[in-house]
């Protein structure tokens, strides 16, 4: 079984951004980091690789010199290969089609039988990529998976997140391109020694030319979409409950940091021994009716 | 001599050199089959300067410092052990004497009646008494009084109980001897009053002289019987903790190892065969006292971490179940995973590294030691927490471990002017302001307040600002060794780039790591610690403290400034030096102080079960009449006024020895 996983350098959000003119952001020191839903991604192609043999995983990248960094993060997480498609010139402000585009041709050459994406990226938060890549491969594409089973290597078994918990199980043909949701996993931590050992391992680079993709194919006029502006984001309100003044200090401070509770309702913090608070609480259930008596 | 005598028509000594052949081929086999286990281990060079080694051994070792040091008010069993140490060591010289040369070779004529044995007779006598107070001591202390770090085991009883025949018949040897063969002028005073007992009793000659024969070889088999005994239990300690002293770890406490990829073949430890030789000796001198158990603070607030359970489990590992690995091929990756079937992921990160189970540990086993080694494999093998691993990759992407930017570095400052080396070129004083102290609100006081400090008393200093990263000392303590190499590497490099005579610093964890981590990597600076600094200050009156009201605080030590680097005093000599204080000491502290619970990388580890251990230590200062619980370091102010403010008591301000000074002076 051959299994993409497609991973993206972004930009780390927990560094505030500034916008630099009207199209562009800017960071005094911008740090980058791998999109953390793609290596949730490449987590779950680890998972299928341990459970069937002869499993082949490929990461690749899409993004300028320096986006090996999160080759080097599949590579030391266990992906097999890995692949660089280097933005040159061509592809340097290349919108989410073109890289699709591009995309797609490596993908076609490799061969393979299932391309795992991350949901979203940490930085635009678009989630185009693998709707174009899809429908440019010609494959079922199915969104927010949080599990999957691979049955008989020919169709994959998915569990889609929907509203407020709820799963929706689907059965869908193989090759396919799935996308992974956050909450379908834990990246594995990758250790600074794996990481360097990964460095010195080989990486395929590819460029836009020796794909024989042309500049009328994936430059500026091929984009579908187009920055028109960009600003910065406006302070969030936040709501603070005042809390009750008989309180004692710690218990301010708790109920505050907790966010605090709805006006209507009152909320009490028992304390005590577990045996006391057991029983008040079987008190509470058994008085709001909720524990039959 | 009772060897000399001859029993069923065979020589007394075919049976004595019979017996001793048996006994000691029994034990020789045992210490050789737990010597090849050693080789089991990884190498380890721990044998340089073997001359320093031997003296720092037998000052540690004759006179018993290794248990006096950990006496206290509330645990004096150490004065049990070196009575008992003493004694014992005073009897296996007359075992070698009297029995061995005497008695075995057929020297006793040489002895008998000589002034040597007079003298060496009667100081056994006492030795004897002595031993038996000890062993009634230990005995009471096991079954009756059941302190919390000592369980009353088999083992411990039948030692008890064969230590105490062993005295009981050596009053009987010197009775029954005197009596019978009517030996005068001997002053051992508990045999000559048995003796004057026995005769009195009107027994006849010869009956007390089969007796002292009888009472005789039963002692003689009762030693050998002990001897065979030693190895196969705990007491092993007895032949090994010399030589687990002897080569203990002459590297400073504050460093960890340092590992290169390149050589190590294992990066930490997953298997028992993974750990050196000499973290294997260690588990053969664990005698199981618990010391470190009722120091550790994970284990005294309720988390299933105990470092006697983990050395006795891993020593159970190496003996009971390893030693196929002898037999067959040694590069063979068989074995147990210590981390998940002995000691468990969870009890390897409730440690707080903060070195009170090494500090207390009679015979330096390296407890801490192991729990870092394990950590460095769970790391390489990815099985860390998701807090764990937030905090790894902030220090990663981000330069420090708060998941902040590097822009807002100098957030802390604003506001105010501050001297950026940058700008200033050639300084005095380099002043490390810190991760936690300039992310967090809490400990961003203190840098403020060495600010004011350091422009009060006109130094000539400077800081890093925007290009001082985390100095590595938490990635180090969670087992990233590779992440603490780059980070060591790279702040290193940014250091050299500028110049300052000293390198200053109000965190213990970025002092230690600065002065005792950093020469691993070829970084050599000098290292101040601000209490050092401020007391320079306030001896060369730079710092003038003006009269105010009476003030009680106690002082709270963080680890890496205490137990890991020694300095007690300092920052008790700058509190002391503000007019009008009264200090009062916790039940815990200097080298027994209790850690705050935030090191080793708890600061952003989620501990869950049993209690804070910030809480537990500050009870302990509660318990004081003071209104200030000074400290100095960020971990220990964050943690501790928090547990303040948990318990809701307003009345304790926990502060940084800084924080004081620079109130002091605003006023």
């Amino acid at each position: 079984m051959r299994i993409i996983v497609c991973m993206k350098q972004v930009l780390d959000n927990r560094v505030t951004l500034q916008v630099n003119d009207s199209v562009t952001q800017k960071e005094p020191s911008p740090v980058y980091i791998t999109n953390p839903v793609d290596r949730v991604a490449l987590q779950k192609a680890l998972e299928i690789k341990d459970l069937l043999e002869g499993t082949e995983i490929t990461a690749i990248t899409a993004g300028p010199a320096g986006a090996e960094q999160v080759l080097h993060v599949a590579l030391a997480g266990g992906a097999d290969q890995a692949i660089h498609l280097i933005k040159d010139n061509t592809l340097e402000a290349s919108d989410a089609y073109t890289t699709a585009l591009a995309l797609g041709k490596v993908c076609k050459e490799l061969g393979y039988t299932l391309i795992l994406c991350g949901q979203m990226s940490l930085d635009t938060n678009a989630a185009q990529v693998h709707a174009f890549l899809a429908e440019l491969l010609g494959i079922p594409r199915v969104t927010g998976v949080v599990r999957l089973e691979v049955i008989l290597q020919e169709r994959v078994r998915l569990w889609r997140r929907l509203e407020r918990g709820r799963r929706q199980v689907i059965e869908c043909p193989l090759p396919a391109l799935l996308t992974i949701d956050s909450l379908a996993g834990r990246p594995q931590y990758v250790s600074e020694f794996n990481l360097r050992q990964a460095a010195e391992r080989q990486i395929r680079q590819l460029t836009s030319a020796n794909m024989g993709l042309s500049q009328s194919d994936v430059g500026p006029q091929a984009f579908l979409v187009r920055v028109v502006s960009l600003s910065s984001p406006k302070p969030r309100v936040k709501k603070i409950y005042v809390p009750d003044s008989s309180m004692s200090t710690s218990q301010r401070m708790n109920y505050l940091l907790s966010g605090g509770t709805s006006g209507r309702k009152r909320s009490s913090l028992l304390e005590g021994t577990a045996d006391y608070l057991a029983s008040q609480i079987v008190e509470y259930l058994t008085k709001e009716g909720i524990k039959p008596k | 001599m009772p060897v000399s005598a001859t029993y069923w028509n065979v020589s007394g000594y075919v049976i004595f050199w019979l017996l001793f052949a048996i006994a000691f081929s029994l034990f020789a086999q045992r210490v050789y089959f737990l010597f090849r286990l050693l080789h089991l281990g990884q190498k380890e060079e721990r044998s340089e300067s073997i001359g320093h080694r031997i003296t720092a051994m037998l000052v540690d070792v004759l006179p018993q410092w290794c248990n006096l040091k950990t006496v206290t008010r509330q645990d004096l069993a150490g004065m049990g052990h070196s009575l008992l140490f003493w004694g014992f060591s005073l009897f296996l010289i007359g075992y070698i004497i009297f029995i061995g040369f005497g008695g075995g070779f057929g020297l006793s004529s040489l002895l008998e009646g000589s002034k040597f044995e007079t003298i060496y007779s009667s100081i056994l006598d006492i030795a004897g008494l002595l031993v038996i107070v000890a062993i009634v001591w230990a005995a009471i202390r096991r079954y009756i009084l059941k302190p919390f770090r000592l369980e009353a085991s088999m083992e411990a009883g039948v030692i008890l109980l064969l230590v105490f025949s062993l005295m009981v018949l050596h009053f009987c040897i010197e009775g029954f001897g005197c009596a019978a063969y009517r030996a005068q002028a001997s002053w051992s005073p508990i045999g000559t009053t048995l003796a004057y007992f026995l005769t009195g009793t009107g027994i006849s000659e010869s009956t007390l002289a089969t007796a002292y024969k009888a009472v005789w070889w039963l002692h003689y088999l009762v030693i050998l019987g002990f001897m065979v005994y030693i190895p196969y239990s705990k007491h092993l300690h007895i032949l090994v903790s010399p030589f687990n002293v002897l080569f203990k770890s002459l590297a400073s406490k504050g460093a960890l190892k340092l590992i290169d990829p390149e050589k190590d073949k294992t990066v930490g430890v997953s298997k028992i065969q993974d750990f050196t030789w000499k973290h294997l000796l260690d588990l053969y001198a664990c005698t199981v006292c618990g010391r470190c158990q009722d120091a550790c603070p994970a284990c005294l607030s309720g988390k299933p971490l105990n470092p006697k359970k983990m050395i006795q489990d891993m020593k159970r590992q190496l003996i009971v179940e390893v030693p196929y690995l002898l037999k067959g091929n040694k590069t063979v990756n068989t074995g147990c995973d210590l981390i998940t079937e002995l000691v468990g992921e969870d009890e390897i990160w409730e440690c707080t590294t903060c070195y009170a189970c090494q500090e207390v540990c009679p015979v330096i086993i390296e407890q801490m030691i192991k729990i870092t080694d394990m950590r460095r494999n769970l790391v390489e093998q990815g099985r860390v927490s998701p807090s764990v691993v937030k905090a790894l990759e902030s220090m990663r992407s981000l330069g420090n471990p708060w998941e902040q930017s590097q822009s807002s570095r100098l957030d802390w400052a604003e506001g105010r002017g501050v001297n950026l080396i940058q700008e200033r070129g050639e300084v005095e004083v380099l002043y490390w302001v810190g991760c936690t102290s300039a992310y967090d609100s809490c400990a961003q006081d203190i840098s403020r307040a060495m600010l004011s400090l350091l422009d009060k008393a006109n130094i000539n200093y400077a800081i890093l600002g925007t290009e001082e990263r985390c100095c590595g000392d938490p990635a180090r303590r969670m087992g990233e060794e590779g992440l603490f190499q780059r980070i060591a590497r790279s702040n290193i490099e940014v250091l050299k780039k500028y110049h300052f005579e000293r390198l200053l610093t109000h965190c213990p964890h970025c002092f230690n790591t600065f002065k005792n981590e950093y020469p691993q990597l070829g970084g050599q600076f000098e290292v101040v610690h601000h209490s050092q600094f401020l007391l320079e200050l306030i001896r060369a009156g730079r710092i003038k403290l003006p009269e105010e009201q009476e003030l009680r605080l106690t002082f709270h030590d963080p680890c890496y400034l205490g137990r890991y680097n020694g300095m007690y005093d300092p920052p008790r000599q700058v509190l002391q030096a503000i007019p009008k204080i009264r200090m009062a000491e916790m039940k815990l502290n200097k080298a027994k102080a209790m850690c705050c619970g935030a090191g080793g990388g708890q600061m952003w580890i989620q501990a869950e079960k049993g209690r804070r251990i910030e809480e537990m230590r500050f009870e302990q200062a509660q318990e004081l009449n003071v209104q200030i619980m000074a400290t100095a370091c960020p971990y220990c102010t964050i943690v501790l006024s928090e547990a303040g403010r948990i318990r809701g008591a307003t009345k304790i301000k926990v502060t940084d020895i800084a924080e004081l000074l620079a109130e002091r002076i605003k006023g």
